[in-house]
């Protein structure tokens, strides 16, 4: 399995959210629901040396996702390219999934009562598509693919992003 | 509608001739029934979508049984598959619960958020057809308003019919204010003679890329990614953003200058200031090809940074980096966008006078002749004075409308110009509007909202045509009737290098009709009552609107202009010289553009372009400036502002304040006067930055009922787009006792908006508001109506700028004009604590 996994690159990125509603429109989710994947934007310093920072986000499919650990019902697995899926059948809405990721991704879906995040779109994958986020960004701020082509494409400047779960995606300008 | 400059070498009209890209491939070789999504058929569609960026983009309709199931960005489009969150937002407007469906009537009164009833197509044709009749017997057809109006259609067929409608019947165009980059064109052609735009590949030689009053990084997503940030990202250039707040692009450049909206011009002057006193200055270059620096020097002299960074507000120590840095940085480049024109007034120069003085700062550093420097002016029309140029509108409008005569005769003349429609539509001089036939948002973006409600509630009747309906149609049409989306109809859209074109991905959708099919019906149907005795051909032309779209691309004489360019050995334009209409709208990158001429190769300022203008035919690549005089050179004094303006119009560019001036006497380096003004000191302090656009909204196309945007996804994704909002500075914001999320109160010397939402940020200059542009009628409450170059005499007013020149001009003598409205940035405010 290799593992993949997001490329983001905050010198790029405008906040322009292109790629939140890309993913809402792929995964045909309504205003006001579950919204996969979120620019979070902000900012630091004073006028006028503020810096802005955005980070879009959607799920970090880790290589040791906390989420996969706890689920009482086997509703997350891990599947050939490591993303990370949530089985809307099986899943029973308890939340843990929820609790238990350091990044605070899944969401909970009013409509029937289970989780939902991204898929990486799984669909896209097996026709050798983009996902829809990094297929609509203009500024390039956004790819996908095995964490380890990434960094090369990156020519080594993408770093990883930290934490136990080992979240695959690296960033370009990130700063802490 | 700006511009959108390919490097032709990526024309995929050519990929297509060697197989598909990768990705479409992987596309129709799918796991289901040969299509991703079950599509039956994946068509490409041109995204007038959500806010017309003014680029041309395609986005890949997948249908399935009928409807829209899959949307997203054509991959062999110009757009390389991406799309802007306003284009991606597409397929929500399609499928919107909010879309007109069919026709209605309104049932209560005017001036706030409509209530409207269904009735029928027959009902609806007749109640705006007996109107115009009326109209037309009692008060003459230029009391007909017919086309689009300040909102532009995104579709751009809609404007050709709109043009056929008002020749066949006389009537007005009613389109109020024009075009918001008018005249950002006055000050480059008067020291340049040109508006030259940078091709895609130009910014990639530059070692400096200045944006003033730019944000190029928010509003071109698509020139950004392909040209500005590469240029920055894969090329070292360095950015410079001058801008009058944080802006994307500011937070992307490597310097930012923070500037008073309205005050560019002080800073150009100060920057050439510290130019001079340096010894920066090419004087060489100046020497050979310039005139008036001398005057121009004795001007720049007073405008030390110290006393300008009182005056604009930008440190000292910063003018003069940013100074030096041009100056010994070649190649450097200069891009103008519409932030500071806008800050202009009735009485103010300020806005064009921001593109005069800093265009004068390029031929003062010799910053000119290699590519990568220069100016790159953000406008939406081109070949002033032949540089890179647009497709020919001229021509092309000219097709159907040629087509076309007069059904009958008027002594009626039409109002002239935009200051001539404007004085129909607010003072109802020498005639007003009673029937207003429109897609636009007239009253949701011009100024002085009272006066726009006013011209509305007097005429007889309002029709809006459009898909949803945005302020104007909401608090004033009287008939709605619903038009197809891009995906429902023909669209054709023409940019720089290419048009793009599209066929229908589905049928129309509940009772919509395409604009031109409902041009037509309403046609005949008045041909018939006015009792023409005319078949409905002699009326209308052209069946559908598909026969309309062959009329402008299939036409004997474009055809002849690809075959021009085939002949010329351009192989690609082989295959629309044939004339298919069912190809060209199968094209998703478009088709080329006949007119051009070898844009990818155009440097701007040789000689061999303007041998018409007196350049010496044998020296081709000599320097040459297109500009009034016909002497070759760049004009730091312009005498024919001077003398075309009847002496109104400086020849010097001699900065100004905006129309609601800080000082009491104006300009306080040439007054001498540096009290307040009464404005200020009466406690309008703040400063509005206006028509700061927004990633969800630029030009209201798409707007909904209640002002804001009609698309959902974007309201949920940013807190200016879910109610009126205002951005403050927290240091003002606490200095008026008001938190993040209290509602203010915004008031100018012409109107106020109430119940703003405040948002605190950092990105905002202290003593300014960014006020809550694109929520209509919020923004134009706060601003005056206002067209440039009122001041000057109206015999006078259009005929400003020299003629065109260069070869692609017609060799006319006509002057020209820059004027449109303005004004729409830079007021005086009072914010407060509802």
């Amino acid at each position: 399995m290799t593992q993949w996994g997001f490329l983001v690159d905050e010198r790029k990125c405008t906040g322009c959210k292109a790629c939140e509603v890309a993913c809402k429109q792929r995964n045909k989710l309504e205003p006001g629901g579950p919204r996969l994947r979120r620019v979070q934007v902000t900012e630091s310093g004073e006028f006028p040396d503020t810096k802005v920072v955005r980070f879009s986000m959607s799920c970090m499919h880790c290589a040791d996702p906390a989420c996969m650990k706890v689920c009482p019902a086997n509703a997350i697995t891990k599947d050939e390219d490591g993303a990370v899926i949530a089985h809307r059948d099986k899943c029973i809405g308890c939340h843990y999934c929820f609790f238990a990721c350091p990044f605070g991704v899944p969401q909970y879906r009013e409509d029937d009562g289970t989780m939902i995040k991204c898929d990486l779109c799984a669909d896209r994958r097996t026709m050798g598509l983009d996902p829809a986020c990094v297929h609509t960004c203009f500024y390039g701020a956004l790819k996908a693919g095995p964490l380890n082509e990434l960094s090369e494409m990156s020519q080594g400047t993408a770093q990883p992003f930290t934490s136990d779960t080992q979240p695959s995606v690296v960033t370009i300008g990130h700063e802490d | 509608m700006s511009s959108s400059l390919l490097c032709t070498t990526a024309c995929s009209a050519d990929a297509a001739a060697e197989g598909a890209s990768d990705i479409t491939a992987n596309v129709t070789d799918a796991i289901s029934d040969g299509n991703p999504y079950g599509a039956d058929k994946i068509v490409p569609v041109i995204c007038t979508c959500g806010d017309v960026c003014g680029m041309v983009h395609t986005a890949n309709a997948y249908v399935k049984d009928g409807a829209i199931v899959y949307y997203e960005g054509n991959a062999d489009g110009n757009n390389a598959g991406h799309l802007c969150p306003r284009g991606m937002a597409g397929l929500e407007i399609i499928n919107s619960p909010n879309r007109i469906k069919y026709p209605m009537r309104r049932t209560n009164e005017k001036g706030v958020q409509g209530e409207f009833e269904r009735i029928s197509w027959d009902e609806a044709i007749e109640t705006v057809t007996d109107a115009i009749v009326t109209a037309i017997n009692e008060s003459g057809p230029r009391t007909v308003a017919f086309g689009t109006a300040s909102a532009h259609p995104g579709n751009q067929m809609l404007e050709v019919g709109g043009a056929v409608m008002r020749k066949l019947f006389n009537f007005d165009t009613g389109s109020g204010p024009g075009g918001c980059w008018n005249d950002l064109k006055i000050g480059p052609v008067a020291t340049l003679g040109d508006m030259y735009h940078a091709l895609e590949h130009d910014p990639f030689h530059s070692k400096l890329i200045i944006f003033w009053g730019d944000n190029s990084a928010m509003a071109k997503p698509q020139e950004w990614g392909a040209s500005w940030g590469e240029a920055k990202f894969e090329h070292g250039a360095k950015i410079v953003s001058i801008e009058s707040r944080i802006s994307e692009t500011s937070e992307k450049a490597d310097i930012y200058l923070p500037v008073r909206p309205g005050t560019d011009s002080y800073l150009a002057m100060a920057m050439a200031n510290v130019i001079i006193t340096e010894g920066l200055q090419d004087q060489e270059f100046i020497d050979k090809y310039t005139v008036g620096y001398e005057e121009f020097k004795e001007v720049a002299l007073r405008y030390t940074p110290e006393l300008v960074e009182q005056i604009t507000w930008t440190p000292a120590d910063k003018i003069r980096e940013v100074a030096r840095l041009y100056a010994t940085t070649k190649p450097a480049m200069i891009e103008i966008g519409r932030g500071g024109n806008q800050t202009g007034g009735k009485n103010s120069d300020a806005g064009w006078m921001m593109g005069r003085a800093v265009t004068c700062l390029i031929p003062l550093c010799g910053q000119v002749g290699v590519r990568g420097s220069g100016l790159s002016l953000e406008t939406s029309v081109g070949a002033f004075n032949g540089n890179i140029f647009h497709w020919n509108m001229g021509k092309t409008y000219s097709a159907p409308t040629n087509r076309v005569k007069p059904l009958f005769e008027t002594d009626q003349k039409a109002a002239s110009g935009v200051w001539g429609t404007s004085k129909v539509l607010y003072e109802r001089d020498p005639y007003g509007y009673r029937v207003f036939v429109t897609n636009g948002n007239v009253a949701g973006s011009t100024g002085d909202y009272a006066k726009a409600e006013a011209a509305f509630k007097q005429m007889d009747l309002v029709v809006m045509h459009n898909r949803i309906i945005n302020w104007t149609g909401s608090a004033f049409a009287d008939i709605l009737l619903p038009a197809c989306s891009w995906a429902e109809e023909y669209v054709w859209r023409p940019d720089w290098e290419y048009s793009g074109v599209s066929a229908p991905a589905i049928d129309p959708m509940f009772e919509c009709r395409n604009d031109l099919d409902i041009f037509r019906t309403i046609a005949i149907t008045l041909a018939n009552k006015l009792n023409l005795g005319l078949s409905d051909e002699e009326v209308w032309p052209w069946a559908t609107d598909k026969d309309f779209m062959a009329q402008i691309l299939c036409n004997d004489d474009i055809k002849a202009e690809f075959q021009k360019r085939v002949d010329e050995g351009k192989e690609k334009f082989a295959p629309f010289a044939e004339g298919d209409i069912d190809f060209i709208a199968s094209q998703a990158f478009g088709v080329p553009n006949p007119y051009y001429a070898g844009q990818e190769e155009f440097l701007p300022y040789q000689a061999k372009y303007y041998t018409n203008n007196g350049a010496p035919a044998d020296d081709p690549e000599a320097l040459w400036f297109p500009t009034d005089g016909g002497n070759g050179k760049a004009l730091f004094k312009a005498d024919f502002l001077t003398t075309a303006s009847n002496g109104v119009l400086p020849a010097l560019p001699i900065p100004c304040e905006p129309q609601d001036s800080y000082y009491a006497e104006g300009n306080p380096i040439e007054s001498g006067n540096w009290e307040l003004s009464d404005t200020v000191k009466n406690g309008y302090d703040f400063v509005a930055v206006g028509k700061a656009h927004q990633h969800w909204q630029f030009l209201s196309f798409n707007q909904d009922m209640d002002g804001g945007p009609g698309s959902r996804l974007l309201r949920e994704a940013f807190e200016t787009a879910s109610m009126p909002s205002c951005l403050l500075n927290p240091a003002d914001a606490e200095r008026l006792g008001v938190e993040d999320g209290d509602t203010v109160t915004i008031e100018s010397l012409y109107g106020k908006i109430e119940g703003v939402n405040v948002i605190l940020s950092q990105t905002v200059m202290p003593k300014t508001v960014v006020p809550p542009a694109h929520w209509a009628p919020a923004q134009t409450k706060l601003y005056p109506y206002s067209l440039s170059l009122e001041r000057l005499d109206p015999s006078v007013r259009g005929a400003v700028l020299p003629p065109v020149v260069g070869p692609f001009s017609d060799g006319g003598t006509k002057r020209t004009s820059g004027g449109a409205q303005n004004c729409q940035s830079g007021v005086l405010c009072k914010v407060y604590k509802a």
